[in-house]
């Protein structure tokens, strides 16, 4: 009898063990992609009755609002021409989709265009399943002018572009106007410096106008924000664009320390605080009156706008110091062209891509993202001009690109660990914030972390 | 007086397990066998092995103060978990057990939680737990993060899990209780035994296997706990909810480093049969 139970427990164990693993895998994100996959290619199917189009797959990670855009913006494209037709399947989060594409990658079945965003650029460049988009542009005389250089940089190794930027954000410091005049501010002057970002909270709290002055969530992106803006690159070989990077440069150039220095005496000044690494939580503290200012992507500036119970007001990034060739880094995503083999497919999916970028094309989805027009032709249509002028916030975002010097502080850090770089940061910011480190061993910590990361991705691809 | 058997005897057994056999190589034997040779390998960020590295990932991640706190972690997650679910299940099977009106009532809501899928619950709890939004600091009155603050984190995350497991608890301790025979209470009753006496002394020793089992059952469900972590804390803040199954997930998935993730899986293995090995000892312990 015990000998049964015995076998029985096992047996048991073992099952139970293979449901969790089985809940595990079903996240609710990935069943909403499936479903409207299954509802895509449906639909492909009835169209693709009608005639002998070249069909595409295109895979994104957009949902919501952006998703129904992106959806517009491939049914403009399938109506504007009778040869191709593009079909986009949603994949979740940016993070499901490059793991999704890694599995394909392996086992086939990869789509014809992909969206990726900006950290993967790296893996993308190095996976050997893509077509670099600027050996396309001669078949079609794309003039590679049409998208801004700030932004394209971002996605050019070695001065040649892999991929075509797609939706792109910077961030930009959000403040509360109301709070502002409440405090004797002028709600039309933002502060610029971190020096002004901590007087003005002082006078915020202290004139009790908020219960927070400055907030802002811990995230890696703004660090490499505030070393492009110092004039310093992140990663060694001009941050991975004249070669790659073989170990960080922050810890060397002083750059790290000062970034994680001014953080630190901003959360120590009791006019400052930490909502944590989940950037929505910073978000709703601003929007629920909580905090006065904060940073975020301009991506969120639609929704800011729309819901937000008070006046938005927006200024640039707030910089430590001020210098010649600093600026802000694009974030966001891009469209990779993938190498299936297939010529007629690889011509259609370059066709879409270019597509994407015409002046119609992008101020529709500017205007329905709030992402930037990547395309300048697009401020000037009509109707995005007329946007503009009600929604100034908009003004500022652009503004601040271009003000931002091209160069390979501002392209941003190419590499093939930077989303570890990054949860790595998250871990080591809140022990300097309450004191478990100083600045200084967190930024020697940081370096050495994410530059045995490197040394062993380089590593993995010799 | 051994008869020597035929060719077809010796084989006919082996045939009989074929398909099972099968079966486990495919899904069973086959990854095990490729996770132990990835778990020697530097892979690329598809997950191919590049290069044979010997034991250099066990190494490794011996070596990394993260993965002793993943252990750490993973181990307090897991002693809270079969602490708290077991003794809440019993708890509430005992008294569900009682002779009273709508039993099947109180019985259907203390089981439901295991008809909630893992992800679902978190999604329900992550607003309930918010910092600024959730109900919790507003009944309470407090203003702690939950699930941001690193002292509160895991705490939090083990209070849904506890919610979620003790339905499987209760469903299998009540349904022993069914099977403890009433003449031992009457006994125990008339030599004066209080309601605590009774099931101190006569309902814990009779379900004793049904506890060692759940015992089991909970220990191996708790270490390999996962989509709660994912859903609500992703591991954070600082560490502090990183249990083994999601510092696995991380690296493979997120960190592209599938070969010290496969050591990783490997040393999970190890200490689950360990774990297992231990309380089978136990069993003949305990077990009337």
């Amino acid at each position: 009898m015990k000998k049964r139970n015995l076998i029985l427990a096992s047996l048991m164990a073992g099952a139970f063990a293979m449901a969790v693993s089985a809940c595990s895998s079903s996240d609710s994100g990935d069943s909403a992609g499936d479903t409207t996959a299954a509802q895509q290619s449906e639909g492909g199917e009835s169209s693709q009755g009608s005639g002998d189009k070249i069909s595409i797959t295109f895979w994104h990670a957009m949902g919501g609002t952006n998703g129904e855009a992106v959806q517009q913006l491939v049914d403009d494209f399938n109506a504007s021409q009778d040869e191709i037709e593009v079909h986009a399947e949603y994949q979740g989060t940016y993070d499901d989709t490059i793991t999704k594409l890694k599995a394909a990658m392996q086992s086939g079945g990869f789509p014809d265009v992909c969206q990726m965003y900006d950290v993967g650029t790296k893996f993308m460049a190095d996976s050997g399943f893509i077509i670099p988009v600027e050996d396309m542009f001669e078949s079609t005389g794309y003039d590679k002018s049409t998208v801004m250089d700030v932004i394209t940089s971002y996605y050019s190794v070695d001065g040649k572009q892999y991929a075509m930027p797609f939706n792109v954000s910077t961030p930009m410091l959000y403040y509360n106007k109301d709070v502002f005049q409440a405090a004797g501010l002028d709600p039309e002057t933002p502060p610029t410096t971190y020096d002004q970002v901590l007087e003005y909270a002082k006078q915020i709290v202290d004139s009790k106008a908020a219960p927070v002055g400055y907030s802002q969530a811990i995230y890696g992106w703004f660090f490499e924000q505030q070393i492009a803006g110092l004039g310093q690159y992140y990663g060694n070989n001009e941050n991975g664009r004249t070669g790659s990077i073989t170990a960080v440069d922050f810890d060397q150039n002083g750059a790290g320390l000062k970034v994680m220095q001014m953080w630190k005496d901003m959360m120590d000044s009791g006019y400052c605080a930490n909502y944590g690494t989940t950037t929505a939580d910073t978000q709703t503290a601003f929007f629920s009156g909580q905090t006065a200012m904060i940073i975020e992507s301009t991506a969120i500036l639609k929704n800011a706008t729309d819901s937000s119970p008070f006046e938005i007001g927006t200024g640039y990034l707030p910089r430590i110091e001020e210098t010649e060739d600093g600026g802000v880094i694009i974030g966001g995503a891009s469209l990779w062209l993938m190498n299936t083999g297939d010529q007629a497919k690889q011509d259609a999916a370059w066709k879409f891509i270019e597509y994407t970028t015409t002046p119609e094309a992008q101020a529709k989805w500017s205007m329905s993202t709030g992402y930037f027009a990547i395309n300048p032709a697009a401020y000037e249509q009509e109707d995005m001009a007329a946007y503009i002028e009600e929604n100034p916030n908009f003004m500022t975002a652009i503004n601040q690109l271009e003000d931002s010097p091209v160069n390979n502080y501002t392209a941003g850090v190419l590499s093939g660990v930077q989303t570890e770089s990054r949860l790595i940061f998250n871990e080591i910011i809140p022990q300097i914030y309450d004191g478990s480190m100083t600045p200084e061993e967190g930024v020697a910590d940081l370096a050495q972390q994410v530059n045995s990361a490197i040394e062993n991705y380089n590593a993995s691809l010799q | 007086m051994k008869k020597k058997k035929t060719l077809f005897q010796t084989v006919e057994p082996y045939l009989y397990i074929l398909p099972a056999f099968i079966f486990f190589c495919l899904f069973v034997f086959w990854p095990f066998g490729k996770t132990l040779y990835l778990s020697l390998s530097r892979t690329t960020p598809l997950g191919e092995a590049a290069q044979f590295v010997g034991l250099q990932n066990f190494i490794n991640i011996f070596t990394d103060k993260d993965f002793y706190n993943s252990l750490l972690v993973s181990f307090e997650y897991a002693i809270m978990m079969v602490v708290f679910s077991i003794a809440l299940g019993f708890i509430l099977a005992v008294v569900s057990n009682e002779k009273m009106k709508g039993k099947a009532i109180f019985r259907t809501i203390y089981a439901l939680p295991m008809a909630v899928s893992a992800a679902a619950a978190s999604v329900v709890f992550m607003f309930i737990f918010h910092s600024s939004l959730g109900i919790l600091n507003r009944v309470l009155g407090t203003n702690i993060g939950w699930l941001t603050d690193s002292k509160w984190a895991l705490i939090s995350v083990t209070i849904v899990s506890v919610w979620m497991n003790i339905g499987m608890n209760y469903i299998y301790i009540t349904a022993a209780l069914q099977g403890v025979p009433d003449d031992l209470y009457e006994s125990a009753s008339l030599e004066g035994a209080g309601f605590f006496h009774k099931h101190k002394d006569v309902t814990i020793p009779c379900i004793s296997p049904t506890l060692f089992f759940l015992l089991i059952i909970n220990v191996i469900n708790s270490l390999q706990a996962y989509a709660q972590f994912k859903m609500m804390t992703q591991g954070g803040p600082s560490n502090s909810t990183n249990v083994i199954v999601y510092e696995i997930y991380q690296e493979a998935f997120i960190n592209s480093r599938f070969g010290v993730a496969c050591a990783e899986s490997i040393v999970l293995f190890l200490i689950l049969i360990v774990l297992t090995a231990i309380q089978f000892r136990l069993e003949k312990r305990v077990t009337y």
